[in-house]
């Protein structure tokens, strides 16, 4: 019982599917975020901002916050793996 | 019972242990493990270098090898005692942190010698970390380096064989040493486990008695602290000792085909770390004696204004924080030697992956006070240090976009060591970026001392540094046993070791950012979230350690089962071949079943990782 070539995958449908997965795990945690913040005592943070948006603490806007944070750090970061890889010469 | 009653059972139990040891000296059938086919007899050594001709039978051939490869073995398996005794106090303390107040641990406080549950937390919690770092950690990544760098190096043996021997041989009185006061707690009122956390602080080091208050008199010290300073003193001596063979042997005992531009990458990674261990280590041994000075002689180094305590942090996290590379260089290797494997290419990048090791290498030794941010060390100070821990996330992260355009332009195989691989990278990433924003000092402040910071460092010890130790142990399993492991209990331990950490740890990031500060056996107190919502993330955190809990043993079993059963491989157990990566070690691999089968060794079938 070997592994053949047809078992295998190509590597960037592995990592694209890595990167969905780590971009909706992080919706999960925003939220998880969004539910903590406003209950936590003595701090009472009920309005957020970023980058001049304001927006109010809520699992939901935390949720959307995490993806499109994680989505576009690790996004710009598999872009420049794009890039790069043309100048790999081992690439099968 | 009297005195004359405890001699007599102690002689017989002297008699008893002599007699057992004669026993195993005499069972020929000791399961013994051979290198090289042909029983009791070890590698043959090539162009009259170093060589094991003759290796005695049974228990007596572990405790008297100087092989490189036994030695390997012999760290592994103690590494995984400790693994087991750092795994089963952080279940104990997990337990207890399931309800706000204190439970588990005070019915268990009494049957255990101590004074109370909160002791026996601070306990538990003080050996979870010493023996994870120092007994686990340090020789898990010492059994690979033993067992491999000779092979992927073509030497003979290491360097100074017997040093070998001696370094590991320190590990086991270290190990009882550290453990001491759990074993003499029961029996002596003044003796306790020490509670001295794992960085063991001044003053609270210095003046600690058993009952876990502020001494009333010197004569009432915890010796269980004394004898933990001895223990963690010789192993620091041991990791000293290997670090120094490991630099002789990748320096003077490379073979003929192995310049520079040839090593691997797993062995600069060890190189890294032995150079770290050598200009690190001798700080801890320095502070630990000065603190068994401070504790039993009077002498005054960390406990007035001259020195003091934040000498002492200085001292320690010199040390403290190149261990955090220690522990995570070599398993970086292991990654950058596994994962190509099963992207069917080379490495991407190599130069870059040997640069960012030594660069992190240099680093690390700028970096210590970002532990001390909140103690009032000079603000100066703390910015430049801050700079430097944030440039330290630039090599790191040259690995990981490294190990991802590996993937990007390779064909993937999801075997097991893979899977363990891409866990690591994951995690990894997850562990670091929280590590960026603890470099920052405002942020430090606000989550200094919270299990923010638990989560973080756990995320890259365990999420990343175990998974890169089991990677490994896949990856070899058949290289050292000769046998396959079983696929579907390996790949239900790594998802479920997977899922047990991001549970774990995750609840503690968030528990962090609720307030919730480390070190406590119970929350009923505290003052900075909801009690219900903290403790909703401490069950999580619970569920998570228990999921972890029961992966470890399937492993446990999975290795135990497949090496006494496992079927036979052929001599390239990964076809490594057939996309043209196969490595020095598996041509050794071959040759000793070539050996084997002319030496009317079983014969073989094969299985692989599909």
């Amino acid at each position: 019982m070997t592994a053949t070539v047809s078992d295998r995958l190509r590597g960037r449908r592995v990592v694209v599917g890595i990167y969905l997965a780590v971009v909706a795990l992080a919706g999960v945690f925003g939220a998880a975020v969004g539910v903590l913040l406003p209950v936590e005592s003595g701090r009472d943070i009920q309005q957020a901002s970023f980058a001049g948006i304001e927006f109010a603490v809520t699992p939901l806007n935390f949720a959307i916050y995490g993806i499109v944070m994680v989505g576009v750090g690790l996004g710009l970061l598999l872009l420049a793996v794009r890039f790069v890889s043309r100048f790999d010469d081992e690439a099968v | 019972m009297d005195i004359s009653g405890q001699i007599v059972l102690t002689a017989l139990m002297a008699v008893f242990l002599f007699g057992v040891v004669l026993f195993l000296a005499r069972a020929t059938d000791w399961r013994t493990y051979t290198p090289l086919a042909g029983a009791g007899s070890g590698i043959v050594s090539r162009e009259g270098g170093y060589g094991h001709a003759e290796k005695p039978a049974g228990i007596f051939r572990w405790l008297t090898t100087v092989d490189h490869k036994d030695i390997g073995i012999l760290y592994g398996v103690y590494a995984i005692l400790a693994f087991a005794w750092g795994g089963i106090a952080v279940i104990i303390m997990r337990a207890e942190l399931i309800t706000p107040g204190i439970d588990v641990t005070q019915a268990l406080a009494s049957s255990m010698g101590v004074s109370n549950g909160q002791n026996l937390y601070n306990g538990l919690l003080t050996s979870h970390g010493i023996t994870m770092l120092f007994l686990f950690g340090t020789p898990i990544l010492a059994a690979f380096s033993n067992y491999l760098v000779p092979l992927l190096i073509d030497a003979d043996d290491m360097a100074f064989p017997r040093i070998n021997a001696i370094a590991f041989w320190m590990l086991p009185p270290g190990a009882v040493l550290i453990w001491a006061g759990f074993f003499i707690a029961p029996f002596v009122d003044s003796v306790a486990p020490s509670m001295a956390s794992w960085t063991m602080y001044p003053p609270q080091s210095v003046s600690q008695t058993a009952q876990g208050g502020a001494a009333s008199s010197i004569a009432q010290l915890n010796a269980g602290t004394d004898l933990m300073l001895l223990g963690l003193h010789l192993t620091g001596v041991s990791a000293t000792m290997g670090a120094i063979n490991f630099i002789a042997t990748i320096f003077a005992e490379r073979g003929p085909e192995v310049g520079w531009d040839k090593l691997d990458i797993f062995s600069w990674t060890i190189l890294t770390q032995s150079a770290l261990i050598l200009f690190s280590f001798p700080l801890l041994g320095s502070a630990l004696v000065m603190l068994l000075l401070d504790r039993n002689f009077a002498t005054t180094f960390f406990t007035t204004d001259g020195g003091g305590t934040i000498l002492y942090q200085h001292l320690f996290w010199f040390f403290g924080h190149p261990e955090v590379y220690i522990l995570v260089l070599p398993p970086m290797g292991i990654i950058s030697y596994v994962l190509p494997r099963f992207s069917g290419r080379k490495l991407f990048g190599f130069k870059f992956v040997v640069y960012s090791t030594l660069a992190i290498g240099v680093l690390s030794f700028g970096v210590w006070a970002h532990h001390m941010f909140a103690t009032g060390i000079d603000p100066r100070i703390r910015a430049s240090f801050m700079a430097v821990s944030l440039a330290i996330a630039i090599p790191s992260a040259v690995k990981t976009f490294n190990w991802i355009t590996t993937m990007w332009n390779g064909k993937i195989r999801l075997t097991t060591p893979m899977l363990f691989c891409i866990g690591f990278v994951g995690n990894f990433i997850i562990g670091g970026v929280t590590g960026v924003f603890l470099a920052s000092i405002p942020v430090d402040f606000l989550l200094h001392d919270t299990y923010y910071v638990v989560g973080h460092f756990h995320y890259v010890i365990m999420g990343a540094i175990a998974f890169a130790v089991f990677a490994g142990v896949y990856y070899w399993f058949p290289l050292v046993t000769g046998r396959m492991y079983q696929v579907t209990l390996a790949k239900a331990h790594f998802w479920l070791t997977m899922v047990g950490t991001n549970l774990t740890f995750f609840a503690m990031i968030l528990m962090g950012y609720a307030g919730m500060p480390r070190r406590y056996a119970t929350y009923d107190l505290i003052t900075v979230g909801p009690i219900d919502l903290i403790q909703t993330m401490h069950v999580l955190a619970t569920v998570g350690a228990f999921i972890l809990l029961v992966a470890q043993i399937i492993w446990l079993w999975n290795m135990v089962q497949s090496y006494m059963e496992g079927p036979r491989v052929g001599p390239d157990p990964w076809n490594l071949e057939e996309d043209g990566v196969d490595s020095r070690e598996w041509d050794w691999f071959d040759d000793r079943l070539d050996t084997a089968l002319t030496d009317g060794g079983e014969p073989q079938d094969t299985e692989a990782d599909a």
